[in-house]
């Protein structure tokens, strides 16, 4: 196939985003692994070169095609930021609106098959409320679809986000872990695994409760009949360090915090988030806007390289590659 | 003062734990097994003790044994009714001899809890239940701990369901004075810091995920800190464990089992060490179970034995004033 595609829409104007994007993509660190394309607003994309000194010029243009040939900081334009809108370190209706143009026109461009997909530079959840585009960012997760985060080799999908405890046993059901497990499969063969192996938390301690027996197993039981290699309850306690040694591809875990503690403890180099149920790869970084560092140039942009190469490889097959910690250092 | 290490269920790895725990320990980390003798791997040497004093001469040619003789062998894999009540003697002696002041500290190796309850009837929901009330003690509390790490959960073997209704402001409190005693007492840490963790995502951002945070946790820490305990929380578990987080307390106070365990066992899968606090002795044990499916193959990773051990001892040596 020919080189993935992938946007970079370069968040909250006035947040971090769009300085780690164009650090990102002037290291030159994920171009062997296919194209970048900038997507938002080039007074947005500017400001940040300014802020980070980066020395290459923003170029605005109106599709991939014509991104490729730009030698420079391709920007897919769309919206109708003005430099004036905007303060760095601050939240504003303007900036809100922004982000919703920019995210309908990635999605819109890896829709059609323009890009491979993009991947969304930290938001921030007052200049949605500003512009009345949303009044929490959960609200902007795509409908069906579930967060698969990866740090290194652990990757864990939760069945629900963020639930109170007190409402966690009623979200896990044999519909909803069957389904999680199977998108869980599929994505996983069309990001080049071949033979995906999946672990399923339990719910409880040592997975030795009601739920674990009656609900999980059951599951897990239907998910093997279909001829997915998978394998639960697994003790949570366990489990993600089973993942990290390599006995799974991916934890399907039963509530958010599960693999959450997981992830962030563990805390491996190129950290992201994958959104499992689409047709493209749509990734975010695990960090967020940064108002007190934005416009000093100093935020960290690792991240957004692990994304990047990330995004490239999965939407190219090649499956999940080891980064080590330097290529996606800062 | 050599540490009592207690035979767990003979038919698991205990056995074999403990003698590749002497030939790692050796005179270093002087201590004697509370078993039969007969029950240990052929190639260990062994010298029978019948005084815990004996364990210093002792230790340097075998494993120091205080000899508790079991009715039946021990059959990898498979608990003999017989021997129950023997290793609940064990249990018992181990704790008789840490009390008379002649062990300086109490080690477990673990128990097949169904095995007791079959062949003895034994009535107690785990090892730690069981010490609590040969101590004469009601409130204890566990703790995890690794290099890392340490993690003490508020709820420990109870279904996720019943998390919610189980805390309260009265038992969070007593966990955590626990915690805090034995931190300066047992690790000894003069000023602890403790971090305790929230209950929902996101320590139930101010009530929108989740309310116990703001009903149940916080008046608890609240009261605490007015004792002069120094404490930060609710916090979101799920940013509370990452490494440079760590460095800001002593014990990660968790709301429930995986809260804690997650944490310390993807950090630290064979290391993990499990600490009785709140008894009037220092007791550890390894942080794994009889594992009978691999006993007697000699395939048992002695780590967390080994790390068990000598966090008894440093313990010990801690409470004794350094």
């Amino acid at each position: 196939m020919s080189l993935p595609k992938i946007g970079l829409m370069i968040g909250d104007p006035g947040g971090v985003g769009p300085e780690v994007c164009v650090q990102a993509m002037a290291s030159g660190r994920a171009q062997s692994r296919g194209d970048l394309v900038l997507i938002g607003n080039a007074c947005a994309v500017e400001r940040a070169v300014a802020d980070t000194g980066v020395k290459l010029p923003v170029v605005a243009v109106s599709s991939m095609e014509e991104a490729l040939n730009v030698e420079g900081l391709p920007v897919i334009e769309c919206g109708a930021l003005k430099r004036s809108e905007f303060e760095v370190g601050q939240s504003s209706a303007a900036s809100g609106r922004a982000v919703k143009a920019w995210m309908d026109e990635a999605a819109r461009l890896s829709q059609s098959g323009a890009l491979d997909g993009w991947i969304m530079a930290p938001i921030n959840s007052d200049s949605m409320r500003l512009a009345s585009v949303a009044d929490n960012l959960d609200a902007l997760q795509p409908p069906g679809t579930f967060m698969f985060r990866l740090s290194g080799p652990l990757r864990a999908v939760p069945i629900a986000e963020h639930v109170p405890m007190r409402a966690i046993a009623a979200t896990v059901t044999r519909e909803r872990i069957e389904h999680v497990i199977g998108l869980t499969d599929a994505n996983l063969r069309r990001w080049g695994i071949a033979s995906p192996r999946i672990g399923v938390a339990g719910l409880n301690p040592h997975a030795m409760f009601e739920e674990d027996r009656d609900i999980i197993a059951p599951a897990v039981k239907a998910a093997r009949a279909g001829g997915i290699i998978v394998e639960g309850p697994v003790t949570p306690d366990a489990v993600f360090r089973q993942c990290i040694q390599g006995k799974y591809d991916a934890v399907v875990t039963m509530y958010h915090d599960q693999g959450q503690i997981a992830l962030k403890t563990a805390a491996f180099a190129g950290a992201c988030t994958v959104y499992l149920g689409l047709d493209y790869v749509q990734l975010s970084v695990p960090h967020g806007t940064a108002y007190d560092i934005a416009g000093t140039g100093t935020a960290q942009y690792g991240s957004m390289v692990a994304a990047a190469c990330t995004a490239l490889d999965l939407a190219a097959g090649r499956g999940f590659l080891a980064m080590k910690d330097d290529e996606v250092a800062p | 003062m050599p540490a009592a290490l207690t035979c767990g269920e003979p038919a698991g790895i205990g056995p074999e734990l403990a003698a590749k725990a002497w030939r790692e320990l050796g005179t270093d980390l002087p201590f004697f097994l509370i078993g039969d003798p007969t029950h240990l791997p052929g190639d260990c040497p062994v010298i029978v003790i019948s005084d815990p004093a004996q364990t210093a001469a002792a230790c340097v040619r075998g494993l120091p044994v205080l000899a508790l003789p079991f009715p039946e062998p021990a059959t990898p894999g498979a608990p003999a009714r017989a021997n129950a009540a023997l290793v609940i003697d064990a249990i018992r002696t181990g704790v008789d001899l840490v009390q008379a002041g002649k062990a300086s500290a109490l080690c477990t190796n673990p128990i097949h809890k169904k095995a007791l309850v079959d062949g003895a009837g034994f009535a107690h929901p785990g090892h730690t239940e069981f010490l609590a009330e040969l101590a004469g003690v009601k409130n204890v509390v566990m703790m995890l701990a690794s290099d890392a790490l340490r993690v003490v959960p508020t709820t420990i073997h109870i279904p996720l369901a019943e998390v919610p209704g189980a805390l309260n402001p009265g038992l969070i409190a007593d966990t955590i004075r626990i915690t805090h005693q034995a931190l300066k007492r047992d690790f000894g840490i003069a000023h602890p810091r403790l971090a305790v963790a929230g209950l929902n995502p996101h320590a139930g951002e101010g009530g929108v995920i989740g309310g116990e945070e703001i009903a149940t946790i916080s008046p608890a820490l609240e009261q605490l800190r007015a004792e002069g305990i120094e404490l930060t929380g609710p916090m979101s578990a799920d940013t509370m464990f990452h490494a440079a987080a760590r460095k800001q307390y002593d014990a990660a106070i968790c709301m429930y089992h995986d809260q804690a365990l997650i944490p310390i066992k993807t950090l630290a899968f064979d290391s993990g060490v499990n600490v009785t606090l709140g008894l009037p002795f220092v007791r550890t044990s390894p942080d794994h179970g009889t594992a009978l499916d691999i006993a007697g193959q000699g395939a048992a990773n002695p780590t967390s034995l080994i790390a068990a051990l000598r966090m008894a001892r440093d313990m010990a040596q801690a409470r004794a004033g350094g």
